[in-house]
């Protein structure tokens, strides 16, 4: 019997592709395709759900008083308005050449109160910015020629500057203090010869708010010069101020805490005595959040607080506080050193 | 079989052991076809019993070569848990090592069940979301199981949060933060360098939306997967608080206390397998290749400054404050409202009460 070889070859090519037949046969029958994944939720991604809730963008700033010219003494500080607020340092007007391709700067800390200032001027009145020890002037010679005064960090003023405040305010010239939180050793050191004071920690909002916590929403107390008009202010940065009695101008909403008490509830963040108002924000001043809601509307206001009334009789002779003489071109300070530029506002934040 | 039999009546045993009927009647026959077919096919002349004793060889050999096979099969594992690590500052590097070995623990038909083993701070939202979505599409067809050491907060949180449980150790440092972080919102002036006025940024208010919308996608991806098990309303999430292990499964941030290997053991049961194998992907490495390292004196090895693989302080990040160090370095620094004075100590001092502040000098 010989080797058949087509019947070899034959049953060869049968088992081969029986094999693989059963093998492609069984890995259609028997394999199964990746499990089915559950696609992946996403009706919460949408913009609509989660884009935050703003105020929206309010009045101009106007003022109504048609006082003659007024000057307005401007104080700043050194490190700029607003921190607090959510405007980071920025380039010091009369600082270094601006950096890289720069045509020009934001304009420096005299830019935070631009609106205010701009208001005042536009109005005829006089903005006269005190720099502190180093300016020509001294401040109670400057504030001798003045009607008001401005101050976003009382805790720059030297002591003998916020004698001479003191005195100016005693005398009835009207003053905006704005205080932002961090300062409220230093505004408690300025405001309590007027019965006001600073409180530690600041104001926040989870709830009520312009896309941050920080940016609470306040409102008027009740009708008042300064609330004129004003529904809602946003402020950027708020710490709580109080006054002896109930002078408080603008609250917080029930939904804001203290920081340092987590404890909710609405919070004075504005009180005016007499000639003195304080705020315990100064980034509603900033260009960027003049136009937020009612904001520019309190920009009026309190630059029309500012105008008007009488004048301060008051005058830093011999006999006035700290002994300065007027125009004396040496600052201050041979019998009385200043003060370091930030008394405690740190520590007892 | 047939090698037993006495030799003598070896032919005729064999003969008759194969086919007792047919030997007897073709006996004759048989006996004088060898001699015919003796010139003829050298097949005709192989004995029969040549054949078994090949046949039985070749059985022997396949049987040795399937064996293993057969015995792995019935005293091997029934699956395999695969233990995946999410460690370190979350970057692209990071979503991509756990989305492949998710895909991976998908398709493979061996992984019954994945633990993320996890100890990270958080990173950059975006891949945290890309690792959130392969988590969920991963749970919807096997247990998946977190276990947090240290720190499973922000990004890191966010990407386990759709797991099946999460257990975290009792001293695990930060577990939630459920929020964002980035340099606060600033002008920016003109720039006679770009094309634009929001080619160099946008300005605050848009800057601070965006932030918050960030924010808020955060929260509702934690609320929408463990929205049931948090015991904390909306607004106590959104205060990004960081939470001890034994607080966080207190108030539902977790689920209950334990490691890696409980929560193998745990997901293996969940699975239906008793024995099973682990297998453990850990990232290839700490830091992405082809960045300078640098070894410090306390032996802890950080990346050179100048490398690229910085996280900007133009991003938005979400990252705990325990590791904002590791993550963004001294680029965006974190000031509390009660830190310390800057080292000008200007009228800025405490007044920094934003979660983060620039370090100043990039905002004009």
């Amino acid at each position: 019997m010989s080797v058949d070889l087509r019947t070899t070859v034959g049953a060869f090519a049968l088992v081969f592709l029986a094999v693989v037949g059963v093998a492609a046969v069984g890995g259609v029958v028997l394999d199964d395709a990746p499990p089915e994944t559950a696609s992946v939720a996403d009706d919460h991604w949408q913009l609509d759900a989660v884009e935050p809730e703003t105020v929206s963008e309010g009045g101009e700033v106007e003022m109504e008083s048609t006082e003659p010219s007024n000057t307005v003494v401007v104080h700043l500080g050194s490190g700029g308005a607003g921190l607090g607020g959510g405007t980071s340092i920025l380039p010091i007007e009369d600082g270094d050449a601006p950096a890289e391709a720069d045509i020009g700067s934001l304009g420096g800390v005299r830019r935070g109160v631009a609106p205010l200032t701009a208001a005042l001027v536009e109005n005829g009145h006089e903005v006269r910015f005190y720099g502190g020890l180093t300016s020509a002037e001294p401040l109670p010679s400057m504030l001798s020629d003045a009607d008001a005064f401005v101050t976003t960090s009382p805790g720059a003023l030297s002591a003998t500057d916020a004698d001479a405040v003191e005195s100016f305010v005693d005398a009835g010239g009207r003053t905006l203090v704005t205080s932002d939180p961090g300062g409220a050793g230093a505004l408690t050191d300025f405001g309590s010869p007027f019965g006001v004071y600073g409180e530690a920690g600041y104001v926040y909002d989870m709830e009520n708010n312009d896309a941050n916590y920080l940016s609470v929403l306040v409102e008027p107390t009740g009708p008042g010069a300064l609330t004129e008009g004003v529904e809602q202010v946003v402020l950027r940065g708020a710490a709580p101020v109080g006054a002896a009695g109930d002078s408080t101008t603008l609250t917080t909403a029930e939904t804001s805490r203290l920081s340092t008490t987590r404890e909710a509830g609405a919070y004075g963040v504005a009180v005016r005595s007499d000639s003195l108002a304080v705020v315990g924000d100064s980034s509603f001043l900033e260009p960027e959040n003049a136009g937020r809601a009612d904001n520019g509307v309190l920009i009026g206001n309190v630059a029309d607080f500012l105008v008007t009334g009488e004048e301060p009789d008051v005058s830093f002779g011999p006999t006035g506080p700290g002994g300065v003489p007027p125009g004396g071109a040496v600052p201050p300070g041979g019998a009385t050193p200043p003060e370091p530029p930030e008394p405690s506002g740190n520590a007892t934040a | 079989m047939s090698g037993e039999t006495p030799p003598p009546d070896d032919d005729d045993a064999a003969n008759t052991d194969r086919s007792p009927g047919a030997a007897d009647r073709t006996a004759p026959p048989t006996g004088r076809s060898p001699p015919d077919d003796a010139s003829g096919s050298p097949l005709d002349r192989i004995e029969t019993r040549h054949a078994v004793g090949v046949a039985a060889i070749l059985a022997v050999a396949a049987g040795l070569l399937v064996a293993p096979g057969v015995y792995g099969a019935v005293t091997g594992p029934d699956g395999t848990v695969a233990v995946i690590e999410i460690d370190g500052a979350i970057d692209s590097g990071t979503a991509q090592h756990v989305e492949d070995n998710l895909r991976d623990a998908r398709t493979n038909d061996s992984i019954e069940a994945v633990v993320l083993e996890v100890d990270s701070g958080g990173g950059l939202p975006a891949q945290s979301e890309r690792m959130y979505a392969a988590v969920d599409r991963t749970a919807s067809v096997m247990p998946v199981y977190a276990a947090v050491d240290t720190l499973g907060a922000s990004g890191a949180y966010l990407a386990i949060a759709p797991a099946d449980r999460i257990y975290v150790a009792p001293s695990a440092q930060a577990v939630g933060s459920v929020g964002v972080a980035g340099t606060a919102p600033a002008p920016n002036g003109p720039n006679a360098g770009t094309t634009g006025p929001d080619k160099a940024g946008s300005d605050p208010d848009t800057q601070r939306e965006r932030r918050q919308t960030l924010a808020n996608l955060f929260i509702e991806n934690v609320i929408e997967q463990r929205g049931d098990e948090i015991e904390l309303d909306r607004e106590a999430i959104a205060h990004a608080d960081a939470y001890l292990g034994t607080e966080a499964v207190e108030n539902g941030f977790a689920d209950r206390f334990g490691f890696v290997g409980g929560a193998v053991a745990d997901a293996a049961s969940e699975a239906g397998i008793d024995d099973y194998a682990v297998d453990t992907r850990r990232t290839e490495s700490r830091v992405p290749g082809g960045i300078p390292l640098l070894e410090q004196d306390d032996g802890t090895v950080v990346v050179a400054e100048g490398s690229g693989e910085e996280f900007g302080d133009g991003l938005i990040l979400a990252v705990a404050p325990q590791a904002w160090d590791e993550t963004v370095g001294d680029d965006v620094i974190m000031t509390s409202y009660t830190g310390r004075l800057p080292a000008d100590g200007d009228a800025a001092d405490a007044t920094t009460d934003d979660a983060t502040a620039t370090n100043g000098g990039d905002g004009e």
